[in-house]
């Protein structure tokens, strides 16, 4: 441990912690171009000087260990001065162009020149050195704008110590200095490019020029993408997503995303959603309202309670639901049907794997859905399904969610062995997830119109937000559930979303009392099985 | 490496082997292979650039950075005559600029040009280290110190009565 003292407040902080660390995590403000934490230290745009007692000149913040009695000051005069006197120097040959460059907004040269310049610009126009490479397309989405560069080199550095590519190269010297693509990036992690660079250099070829940044919502949630889970931003406005960026969360996505990921905000557009409902009929297919579907549902639901000693139904739950939805469905089976026959294991489809992020199990929530099966006693498969279809058995199944792929990749005879039933059900989000064989299709909420968690790969339980609700029709599988035993006339009851959340985490991993804000922003690890088994003894 | 791009000579090849042995790591033998690449071709081209990358085991990126730090590098072809015109304090006080206006109107060139024939190529360059005998203009590798205009004009003279290009 090592004492110290920031602007004359006494901190305990680990011996040989980063000082700009430690001033980030207490609240105390330093501005930067190129120090990033996920990144080695640069120590080149000399932006977050610090006075320190006992040293003769002020020190960069970033490439400074913290050691026992050490005494800084982060807004002294001098510091200040420094600053404006080094992003003078930034500023030399930087265009004049925020109103055309898309970072205004989130750019730290427009915040830091409100904080720290608002001088005079003792360099005219005519004087700048000119590069003349502007709007350049790098691939794999992203822009480069060779002025606007500051050449913090975040980016050289991402791609030589997280991708492990030296795609991009700091050429020529002095003025002149300037990064080039050297080999073509060629990389599933090229949209983190565009946010790390803290200026106006590397855009993002799909969001730049859609919508200036000051006017989206922010909402924290996680990426539907892979069971990786990685903790992501999401961008909206009037219902709309503009974008994904990553989260800095470092037990599960570091600050980084893949960009598969990245543009699947494309998948929560209305454009690609269920808004309304519909049954089948003799005479086609008949939209109608939620409320009248789940309706229309229990009348033919009810007649098949008690039927045989198990009633004809089961449900797939697709393994991208929150495990509140799982929860509810299984609830739902067990009390209004007495039954099990809830399929967990449905496969997630397969899709890239690296050592990086991607897990190639394209699929959210599939870790949440096999722990909670693996806590019933004899868990109803896939397989048991298909036997039970096949015998003829079922007469009704419903279908929870949006990921088939996998499904169908493993069952190539699923969508036949469908048309035999009387009543397929879908509670669906997306239009490309619809089986043609579905006789009910309940809109669904998609990952960002719902709360609830999902566990990772490596079993962490994690937040997603709703950002909004697109319309009254579209519910929540809980929400759509409660609905549906109520007009069916049974007794049961779905509860609160923060209940069924504990009674999850009790569940799979004895947490108790732990409730969705415990989950917070970072998310919880759940003990490892060797952990579970020691608590238990 | 492709062997077609990086044709040596037998005595740049020896030099070649002889640098590869004299430096404990491959990266190390950059700045000389890449010297004798420019004394051997003229300049160093994208593709030579990849090939000693290729060579010395080292990301592209790495030998590029190098290689367009150190502007005595020549990117492209250059002229038999490579005229530097020192713009440092001293030479800039002694009539660097006098100089410098006399060159361009002569060769007909602005800097950073060649000319047509590809006898000349004017550059400025920042201090050469000639303060004591300014101003001082560097061809090729030859300092010309205490440089006046009729002083230059004879250096010119005498060197556009050898063969264009060297054979």
């Amino acid at each position: 441990m090592a004492s110290v003292v920031i602007n004359g407040e006494r901190y305990d902080v680990a011996e040989g912690e980063r000082l700009i660390d430690v001033c980030d995590r207490v609240g105390v403000y330093i501005p930067r171009f190129c120090y990033h934490p996920n990144l080695s230290v640069a120590g080149n745009c000399r932006m977050c000087l610090v006075e320190i007692e006992g040293m003769p000149k002020l020190q960069i913040s970033c490439n400074t260990n913290v050691r026992d009695g050490m005494s800084v000051l982060t807004d002294s005069q001098k510091v200040k001065e420094a600053r404006a006197d080094v992003l003078e120097f930034i500023f030399i040959n930087h265009p004049l162009d925020c109103p055309v460059c898309d970072q205004a907004g989130e750019c730290k040269l427009q915040d830091y020149y409100m904080e720290v310049g608002l001088y005079k610009s003792r360099m005219p126009e005519e004087f700048k050195v000119k590069k003349p490479r502007k709007a350049v397309r790098w691939g794999s989405g992203i822009v480069f704008d060779a002025e606007r560069c500051v050449l913090c080199t975040r980016c050289v550095r991402f791609m030589n110590e997280v991708v492990g590519k030296r795609a991009i190269a700091v050429t020529n010297r002095g003025d002149h200095e300037e990064i080039a693509l050297v080999e073509p990036l060629d990389t599933l992690y090229a949209g983190n490019l565009a946010d790390i660079c803290p200026v106006g250099a590397l855009t993002s070829e799909d969001f730049r020029f859609k919508m200036r940044v000051w006017f989206l919502s922010r909402t924290d949630t996680v990426c539907p993408g892979c069971s990786r889970g990685c903790n992501i931003t999401a961008w909206h406005k009037d219902k709309k997503i503009y974008r994904f960026t990553p989260r800095q969360n470092e037990s599960v996505n570091h600050a980084w995303m893949c960009d598969i990921g990245r543009y699947s905000y494309k998948e929560e557009d209305s454009s690609s959603l269920i808004l309304k409902g519909w049954v089948r009929e003799d005479s086609g297919t008949k939209e109608m309202g939620t409320p009248e579907l789940l309706g229309l549902l229990a009348q033919g639901l009810k007649g098949l309670k008690g039927k045989a000693e198990e009633a004809p139904v089961a449900v797939l739950v697709a393994p991208d639901r929150t495990n509140e939805e799982m929860f509810a469905i299984c609830a739902f089976m067990a009390e209004v049907f007495g039954s099990s026959r809830v399929v967990l294991d449905v496969p997630a489809p397969k899709g890239p794997k690296d050592d990086l992020l991607l897990t190639g199990e394209m699929a959210s929530n599939s870790r949440g859905l096999s722990l909670f099966a693996s806590r019933s006693a004899k868990p109803y498969t896939i397989d048991a399904f298909k036997q039970d279809l096949e015998a003829g058995k079922l007469e009704a199944v419903m279908l929870f969610g949006d990921t088939w792929e996998g499904l169908k990749a493993a069952w190539p005879g699923m969508q036949e062995a469908f048309k035999a039933l009387r009543t397929l059900a879908m509670f669906t989000s997306k239009r490309k997830a619809l089986f043609s064989e579905a006789t009910f299709v309940i809109p669904s909420a998609s990952m960002i119109q719902k709360d609830g968690t999902w566990v990772n790969v490596t079993g962490h339980v994690q937040r997603v937000r709703k950002a909004y609700r697109l319309n009254q029709d579209i519910l929540a599988d809980n929400e759509s559930l409660g609905l549906l035993a109520e007009f069916m006339g049974e007794s049961f009851q779905v509860g609160k979303l923060e209940d069924i959340t504990r009674r999850f985490l009790e569940v799979i991993a004895g947490l108790s009392g732990a409730s969705l804000a415990d989950v917070g922003l970072e998310g919880v690890s759940l003990p490892s099985e060797e952990q579970a088994k020691h608590l238990e003894a | 490496m492709s062997p077609e791009v990086l044709a040596f000579s037998k005595e740049a090849q020896a030099e070649l082997e002889s640098i590869l042995q004299a430096y404990p790591t491959k990266q190390a033998c950059l700045l000389p292979v890449l010297h004798l690449v420019q004394r051997e071709f003229g300049y160093i081209s994208d593709p030579v650039a990849e090939a000693v990358a290729g060579l010395l085991d080292i990301p592209l990126a790495v030998a590029v950075e190098v290689l367009t730090f150190y502007t005595l590098f020549a990117r492209r072809p250059q002229a038999k005559y490579v005229i530097q015109v020192c713009r440092g304090l001293s030479c800039a006080l002694l009539g660097q600029e006098e100089l410098l206006v006399y060159l361009k109107n002569r060769l007909k060139i602005k800097e950073g040009e060649m000319t047509p024939d590809g006898l000349f190529e004017l550059k400025t360059v920042e201090c050469l280290g000639g303060c004591g005998e300014s101003p001082v203009v560097r061809i090729n590798e030859t300092y010309y110190e205490l440089q006046t205009i009729d002083r230059l004009g004879s250096v010119l003279n005498e060197l556009s009565k050898g063969p264009k290009r060297e054979a």
